[in-house]
């Protein structure tokens, strides 16, 4: 459709089932979107193809080689990056439109993002405008980097070799309920408690209140968390409760290493 | 006098066989088994080939327990959980007690040792931990609540002074799961009740928690496991009034924000 505005839209999705069509809808305006996919095993597919038949599947080699496959199959010059768990809001959309009516003035551009917790956008405690890579920009000019852990980008050929920043938000929604923050909050703990392992980090029992308490006073005081109402209270403590988490984690690692003769049963005897 | 052992089990293969093995010197075994899809039934046929097994699909722990005291054949019962073990100690004030006529009381408690990822924790509110798992077949009864089942007693009930030992949680990380689930289960348990929640329960109420275990229950003489233990409690507070905002805000608002 001619009338579209002429840019491409890329998702990287695995089992979005959930969030993928509210994160579609916001961005039927675009000309084309591109979603790739590593295989996911709910109706994610079924709900993409409904929007688009640009779905493509990779198997995860890390964020950036799967976000670089996405951009080869766009066939605009502008590329714009949603997540599953975004949304582009209104005022996004026009800034977007009006700036495709009269050329960008830059190479990428970084959106920030409100994101939203128990419902609400969270405003403080280190949440907002929360920018990550720069999520719209001319696919000749940036390029992610296919490095497996941290997610990074470098501008190249910059013509004007300019990055600014959009007004327009793009809505963010990281965690539904408490219980899928636990879930991911298991996950990651696991993970980092595994790093500081391996670097060789000293447990230190204070550290399991001291650190979380740290956490919690950075977050709720000092970024003022607290004028984000309830949901702000709820998720600096959640914040603090991760801290705790990895901690733990990393003293049972430290013990099972010094008990483990005696981890298994404990004998019988009075 | 004679003793069944009454267990009921859904997919307890880790630990079922030692279980069985700690009280292979009772009369009679019974094990009511809710459908396990993993190797439950085999390890228990593994630990003691006498065992009495039945298959029957969960109707909830009183119903189960009920069930297993009625298929038991002996005067007395013993009723276990599949991560308890009977010490020596208590097998022998057992078998000491049900020698000759047997005892004149209806039923006993036992004092429970609990072990958190490895550690006996003593303080913190955690030991004796009494439980009544030893009675005459017919004095007692379990009722019907879904989650925390009650024997109820007809008679007199004494007390033993060698413990059970309860392997309640092996791992820091199967220990997180169960609370996610836990919390979830009983905020909405509150929210049914009409319960409301504040700031205080979020803030005040998870530090009155720590405090109470750490402190007035002295669960700091249990070491870092113990500290650990405290802060798993206030956790379980804090979750379970956040979860249970999370579903009054749900009913008050629904609408989304795009």
């Amino acid at each position: 459709m001619s009338s579209q505005v002429p840019i491409s839209v890329y998702f990287l999705t695995y089992n979005e089932e959930a969030n993928i069509r509210d994160a579609l809808e916001s961005v039927v305006w675009a000309d084309e979107i591109v979603v790739v996919d590593s295989f996911s095993s709910d109706k994610t597919e079924k709900i993409c193809r409904e929007f688009t038949d640009l779905f493509f599947q990779y198997p995860f080699e890390g964020f950036g080689r799967l976000r670089n496959q996405a951009i080869a199959h766009a066939k605009h010059d502008w590329i714009l990056s949603v997540d599953a768990d975004e949304r582009v809001s209104v005022e996004l959309r026009e800034e977007l439109i009006l700036l495709m009516e009269c050329a960008p003035s830059a190479d990428a551009f970084y959106v920030p993002r409100k994101s939203h917790f128990l419902g609400e956008w969270i405003q403080y405690g280190g949440w907002y405008p929360d920018y990550r890579q720069p999520q719209f920009f001319h696919r000749s000019r940036m390029r992610y980097q296919e490095d497996l852990v941290h997610e990074s980008f470098e501008i190249i050929n910059g013509a004007q070799g300019k990055l600014k920043y959009l007004q327009g938000h793009v809505l963010q929604y990281p965690f539904r309920t408490i219980s899928q923050y636990l879930k991911k909050m298991h996950r990651y703990s696991s993970l980092r408690a595994e790093v500081m392992l391996n670097e060789g980090r000293k447990f230190k029992t204070h550290q399991l209140v001291s650190h979380p308490l740290f956490t919690f006073f950075k977050m709720y005081i000092m970024r003022q968390g607290f004028r984000d109402g309830i949901p702000g209270l709820v998720l600096a403590i959640l914040y603090a409760t991760y801290v705790f988490t990895k901690y733990t984690k990393l003293w049972e690692y430290y013990d099972q290493i010094r008990t483990q003769s005696n981890f298994k049963d404990f004998d019988r005897t009075a | 006098m004679t003793l069944s052992v009454v267990i009921i089990t859904k997919n307890e293969e880790v630990e079922i066989h030692a279980c069985l093995k700690s009280v292979n010197w009772a009369d009679e075994h019974v094990v009511i088994d809710a459908e396990s899809t993993d190797a439950t039934v085999d390890y228990v046929k593994a630990a003691l080939p006498s065992t009495y097994i039945i298959n029957k699909p969960w109707e909830g722990f009183g119903l189960q327990k009920n069930f297993g005291i009625k298929q038991a054949s002996s005067d007395w019962i013993l009723i276990l959980d599949a991560d308890e073990r009977v010490t020596l100690a208590l097998r022998d004030e057992i078998q000491q007690l049900l020698m000759g006529r047997g005892p004149d009381m209806a039923a006993y408690r036992i004092p429970r040792r609990n072990f958190y990822w490895g550690y006996w924790l003593r303080y913190g509110g955690l030991y004796p931990d009494y439980q009544i798992r030893l009675f005459r077949k017919e004095a007692a009864i379990y009722n019907d609540a879904p989650i925390h089942e009650n024997l109820i007693v007809n008679g007199k009930i004494g007390t033993l002074c060698s413990p059970l030992d309860h392997f309640t949680e092996r791992r820091v990380n199967d220990h997180f799961e169960k609370m996610d689930r836990y919390t979830t289960l009983a905020a909405k348990e509150k929210f049914q009740l009409g319960h409301l929640v504040t700031w205080r329960h979020l803030m005040l109420h998870p530090l009155i928690t720590f405090c109470k275990v750490l402190l007035i229950k002295q669960g700091i003489r249990d070491g870092v496991a113990g500290v650990v233990h405290s802060l798993f409690a206030s956790m379980y507070t804090f979750l379970k009034y956040a979860k249970l905002w999370e579903l009054c805000r749900n009913v008050h608002d629904t609408s989304g924000d795009l």
